[in-house]
């Protein structure tokens, strides 16, 4: 696991788990304002506001949290602010792959990045489809590129000289 | 006060007053006298004055006269006088240019004597000049052309012999300047083959990439690629891509 990963957002561990990319992340600060712009207001129902605004996968998880029975609408607010926060210190993972993400793509990718990375951190996917397979990857400043396209120019750069003789007798 | 009484009262002053009175009467009498003389007195100076101014002109013309008859006399005497001496200086001016004539005409003949002996004088050295400069003419007319003569095939020999080391060194430099030639388009066909070589090599790899390419991006299937991803992630990992910031 990635030292470095921030270790004061761990509080909100139970929603960010379900955070898989900046997308989805960015769904969820979208309805933690709409919900801080209705915490105060009485004609607002924030329950309803939550299970319409968020994403599923957070909508039990930030109920649970956001209506305990003893909350303050002051330590609702404070909490909601501090999900800001700690939704705005995820790291992310940058990956271009060659194809429109599936869900299964997407599950498949995220394990293995709370696997093998950390828990913390959530992919931006982007499509470049020259890449033909396998993916090009950005984080923290570091890039690398291992993809199919990448592999078939450099195995036609090394056997250049075979494939010429190839085709001159064929020719 | 009353006059009268005050006369009345004292007969002396009526005498003095009768007697200034008198005085007075008198005065005023001998003042008329006075003045009547002194009018006699101006008259006649006046009268004398008028008679003096009428002598005063008579004298003037009579003056005027005289003045004109000296003048008449004068001017009469000065023209005789200017006639003599015109007749006198006619007499001369006669005898002077029968001299001064005669004068010119000895001066002209001693002149044309003179002229005459120094035109055959000049005549004679003329033709003795004329005799020598053209035989130092010739003389160095002969002389030059001997030495131009004598420069030009100088100055030819000296030009064949610079011709000659001309052509020879523009004949090297010509050789050299083709070969340079020669060697600048070989190298340019060299380099000309080369670019043209690595065009058509780049140009089938990117064919056969291409190719490739097509081929095999129609042939992998989401769980090919899901699979590829996480190969390359492996990887990644494997190249402590994902480590770095690890302390």
């Amino acid at each position: 696991m990635n030292k470095n990963q921030p270790s004061d957002i761990t509080e909100y561990e139970d929603i960010y788990a379900n955070i898989r990319t900046v997308e989805e992340r960015g769904a969820i600060l979208a309805g933690i304002e709409s919900i801080l712009d209705a915490l105060y207001r009485k004609d607002k129902d924030v329950p309803s506001l939550i299970e319409t605004n968020m994403p599923r996968a957070v909508v039990v998880p930030l109920k649970r949290n956001l209506l305990a029975n003893d909350a303050s609408l002051d330590v609702r607010k404070e909490y909601l602010e501090g999900l800001q926060n700690a939704l705005q210190k995820l790291q992310v993972l940058s990956l271009e792959i060659a194809f429109d993400p599936t869900e299964e793509t997407i599950t498949t990718l995220i394990n293995w990045v709370r696997k093998n990375i950390g828990s913390t951190v959530i992919m931006d996917i982007s499509l470049d489809r020259t890449l033909l397979a396998g993916g090009r990857i950005s984080y923290e400043g570091r890039y690398k590129e291992i993809n199919l396209a990448r592999l078939v120019e450099e195995v036609v750069r090394k056997q250049r000289n075979m494939i010429t003789q190839l085709l001159g007798n064929r020719n | 006060m009353d006059l009268s009484l005050f006369y009345q009262s004292s007969p002396f002053l009526l005498a003095l007053s009768i007697g200034i009175l008198v005085i007075n009467i008198a005065l005023a009498l001998v003042l008329v006298g006075i003045g009547w003389y002194a009018w006699r007195h101006l008259q006649k100076l006046e009268k004398h004055a008028h008679g003096e101014e009428a002598d005063a002109g008579l004298q003037a013309q009579r003056v005027l006269a005289d003045a004109q008859r000296q003048a008449t006399k004068t001017v009469r005497e000065a023209s005789l006088e200017a006639q003599e001496i015109l007749k006198s200086a006619a007499a001369v001016k006669g005898d002077t240019l029968r001299t001064l004539t005669q004068e010119i005409v000895a001066i002209s003949e001693q002149h044309q004597r003179y002229l005459k002996d120094a035109s055959l004088k000049y005549v004679e050295t003329y033709e003795h000049m004329a005799e020598s400069a053209q035989e130092e003419y010739l003389s160095t007319l002969h002389a030059a052309s001997q030495g131009m003569a004598q420069d030009a095939k100088q100055t030819l020999g000296m030009f064949e012999a610079y011709l000659k080391e001309q052509t020879v060194g523009y004949k090297q430099a010509m050789e050299k300047k083709i070969e340079e030639l020669r060697e600048e388009t070989n190298e340019y066909v060299n380099e000309y083959k080369k670019d043209k070589l690595k065009r058509v090599d780049k140009a089938i790899d990117e064919i056969i990439v291409s190719v490739a390419k097509h081929i095999i991006g129609h042939s992998i299937t989401v769980k090919e690629h899901n699979e590829l991803i996480l190969k390359a992630l492996d990887q990644a990992k494997k190249e402590s891509f994902f480590s770095h910031l690890d302390l």
